[in-house]
């Protein structure tokens, strides 16, 4: 007889890796359902010698029922909460899953590559008897740190996803360091084929670009032709660098001292994190071969590029290698 | 006084059957963001719940109702 699915649930690939908080999570809420069942014991017992009612006993089984039905409804909710609160780890993103409280449900996926670092801690007597820890997983996402909490054996968690993490990056940037290709494509030919811009608005913008010198994507975004996030997802295509949210990001002396302030504002780039394979990953806004010869010597070690707002970059370099005029000024 | 008493009563259970809707709503409505055997697991808890709910709610009306008949 065939196996009947009685779920529509995501197709999660049959290697991922699920976890959920270890069972004595739920010690809590289930000591409160005793200490309410006890509540209700004295309630119903001191009801009946107050109480002076015709129907007296009848009435303090019925509400006593109702006391249980939802004491036992409070316990099932809270094992909804444990329950559907899962995170799955597939070869390419961490997933996070959880019922946050009444008909609110919040799911948050990030590849891989994106991890920077992976750490537990274990802390409580529970946590310690019951081999339990939270394991954070800190990201170069909008999200910043995910934290896993309850895992059971959470160093052995964090050996696995790190696994997982060393071999999304891996497979991103080859053995270890970006490749880079030659650029095919142009930005006008990957906006008009994505039918993000017209023909006539790219050579209007193309013969303006002939007597500005501006950058085509400048002149683009500030004519309003196409949007910030179009620019970004079209020089993505164009250099087969992946793209990287800068908006929440912190970047470590170690890291800064990488690169001088010199290349960094040359090339208006930023460097971000070395990741687990020794790989320092670099954000920019554009990709030439002056600039990667030119940072992999500065830097002395293999170099990964990732995409970036300009904007943000240039922030990010004012406040992370000011230049000198400016820091007069502050 | 027994109206007043059978009104609380009623209201009471219409909160508890509240709640065991909320219940069911989620997992019908989460259990897809679960791998297929947790989510078959997490239906047969919804069962499992409505059932021993069912129990304890028939028993205290059957045994309510004795008392009452016999008062």
């Amino acid at each position: 007889m065939p196996e009947i699915i009685t779920t529509n649930h995501h197709d999660y690939p049959e290697n991922s890796l699920f976890y959920r908080q270890h069972p004595v999570s739920l010690l809590v809420p289930t000591l409160i359902a005793l200490g309410l069942l006890i509540a209700l014991v004295f309630t119903i017992s001191a009801m009946a010698f107050a109480l002076n009612l015709v129907h007296r006993d009848s009435w303090l089984v019925l509400f006593s029922g109702l006391g249980l039905m939802a004491i036992w409804s409070y316990w099932v909710m809270q094992w909804i909460f444990w329950y559907f609160d899962i995170w799955v780890v597939t070869q390419e993103k961490l997933i996070d899953s959880q019922l946050v409280n009444f008909f609110r449900h919040r799911r948050i996926e990030f590849p891989l590559r994106q991890v920077q670092d992976i750490t537990y801690n274990t802390t409580g007597l529970l946590a310690s008897l019951f081999k339990c820890g939270d394991v954070i997983v800190q990201t170069a996402s909008k999200q910043g740190a995910v934290r896993l909490m309850w895992i059971y054996r959470p160093q052995e968690a964090v050996e696995v996803i790190s696994a997982l993490v060393k071999q999304a990056t891996n497979e991103l940037y080859g053995a270890h360091e970006f490749s880079h290709l030659p650029v095919k494509v142009k930005l006008g030919e990957v906006l008009v084929g994505r039918n993000l811009l017209s023909e006539d608005n790219l050579t209007a913008a193309l013969a303006e670009q002939h007597t500005t010198r501006e950058k085509l994507g400048q002149i683009l975004i500030r004519k309003e032709l196409i949007t910030k996030g179009d620019l970004l997802s079209a020089l993505s295509a164009q250099y087969q660098v992946p793209q990287i949210d800068l908006t929440y990001t912190d970047i470590s002396q170690d890291v800064l001292n990488c690169l001088t302030a010199e290349v960094a504002h040359k090339y208006g780039i930023i460097p971000l994190h070395k990741n687990t394979n020794g790989v320092l990953e670099v954000a920019i806004t554009t990709l030439s071969d002056d600039l990667v010869r030119e940072v992999r010597e500065a830097c002395g070690s293999p170099v990964s590029f990732m995409l970036g707002d300009e904007s943000i970059i240039q922030g990010l370099l004012q406040k992370y290698y000011p230049l000198p005029n400016q820091s007069a000024r502050v | 006084m027994d109206i007043i008493i059978l009104i609380m009563y009623l209201l009471l259970l219409g909160l508890v059957a509240a709640y065991s809707g909320v219940i069911a709503y989620h997992i019908f409505k989460y259990r897809h963001q679960l791998p297929n055997a947790d989510a078959q697991k997490a239906t047969g808890m919804l069962w499992a719940y409505l059932l021993v709910g069912g129990v304890i709610v028939a028993l205290s009306l059957i045994g309510g109702f004795i008392y009452w008949w016999t008062a």
